[in-house]
């Protein structure tokens, strides 16, 4: 059943930039599983877009993932594979970064409700 | 049709049950973010502190398992809630002072009394065996058990004595961290919300445009 595999979902992973990362790590959900993948991907200035589109796509396949935590500067990287994300789990949620502060207007849950409104 | 007449106050009701997830999801937004903010001043703080070399997802430890992982409940609505597996950790962030590795047990910890130091010290001294000096004197559980629990602290990665800021950092991460779980959550509902309008909408139009075409009927009809 789907309910029984989504039971299996423990993990959170994160996309983020170093503090991000950091934080998120320092906050406990860094894991690294029997194959040594880890569960989180730090972005910086020599990390390609190929890269974070390739951890995404496997971030997304994995069947231990509840949630991926992404950056919202990197999300806009990822604009087009995220608007085409429907999957209920993982759940992806776009977060801030220190350098770039949350923006509303870029938040994909808000711009869905606004294109339901007509707005 | 057999479709049954939609409700205008049934429109209504998903409406506004909509916009109040968006306004829960908006104000539980602006909070994680003023949290986040703060976390990354605290570990902004650490790092000028502790050097910006020692602090950095590269320490950390290529055997570790999360300790912080979420809980789905699928029964509607979804609910997510964040499960900590470690006991060093409570829910402002805050860890026992004593970092000794050795006397984390997963439980409540019991503070020794002298006398238990004494006999330790004593046993330790006979059986020739110094590992044993720090051993909880009523713990039974093996070694690596213990030690897989004192790792469990992913502040003890960047070393035993962490600036306090760190420490507040971690706190803020911790909060920020439940309430993203709890903005996921909501994220869910207002899927499911939108949804449930849409449903309602899309009948409404239905019943309106057959309708509308019954009226223009009845006024060619009239006009003939």
């Amino acid at each position: 059943m789907a309910q029984a595999a989504h039971k299996d979902r423990t993990l959170i992973a994160a996309i983020g930039d170093e503090d991000t990362i950091t934080g998120l790590l320092l906050a406990g959900i860094g894991d690294i599983d029997a194959h040594q993948r880890p569960n989180f991907l730090v972005v910086d200035t020599k990390t390609t877009h190929d890269t974070i589109e390739e951890e995404f796509t496997s971030f997304t396949q994995r069947k231990d993932i509840a949630i991926i935590l992404i950056n919202q500067h990197i999300a806009d990287e990822l604009r087009g594979i995220l608007d085409e994300y429907s999957a209920a789990f993982p759940t992806v949620l776009e977060i801030p970064s220190k350098d770039h502060p949350y923006d509303p207007s870029k938040d994909s849950v808000l711009k869905r409700v606004q294109l339901i409104l007509g707005d | 049709m057999s479709e049954s007449t939609p409700n205008p106050a049934l429109i209504d009701g998903q409406l506004l049950a909509l916009f109040d997830c968006v306004a829960e999801y908006q104000q539980l937004r602006s909070s994680s973010s003023n949290l986040l903010r703060q976390a990354f001043f605290d570990l902004a703080l650490a790092k000028r502190s502790a050097g910006y070399q020692w602090i950095s997802p590269d320490l950390y430890s290529g055997r570790a398992s999360a300790i912080a992982t979420v809980s789905i409940d699928e029964e509607y609505p979804i609910s997510m809630r964040v499960v900590r597996n470690s006991s060093r950790i409570n829910n402002d962030g805050e860890k026992d002072q004593d970092g000794d590795a050795e006397n984390a047990d997963g439980g409540l910890r019991r503070r020794r009394r002298h006398s238990d130091h004494k006999a330790e010290y004593a046993e330790a001294n006979s059986s020739g065996d110094e590992d044993e000096e720090n051993m909880p004197n009523d713990s039974e559980k093996p070694d690596k058990e213990k030690r897989s629990a004192a790792v469990t602290d992913p502040l003890l990665w960047f070393g035993m004595l962490v600036p306090p800021t760190l420490k507040s950092a971690q706190s803020g991460f911790v909060s920020s961290l439940d309430q993203f779980i709890q903005l996921a959550q909501l994220k869910h509902r207002l899927v499911q919300q939108q949804q449930a309008l849409q449903k309602v909408v899309a009948a409404s139009t239905v019943k309106h445009s057959q309708s509308g075409a019954e009226n223009l009927g009845s006024v060619q009809g009239a006009q003939q």
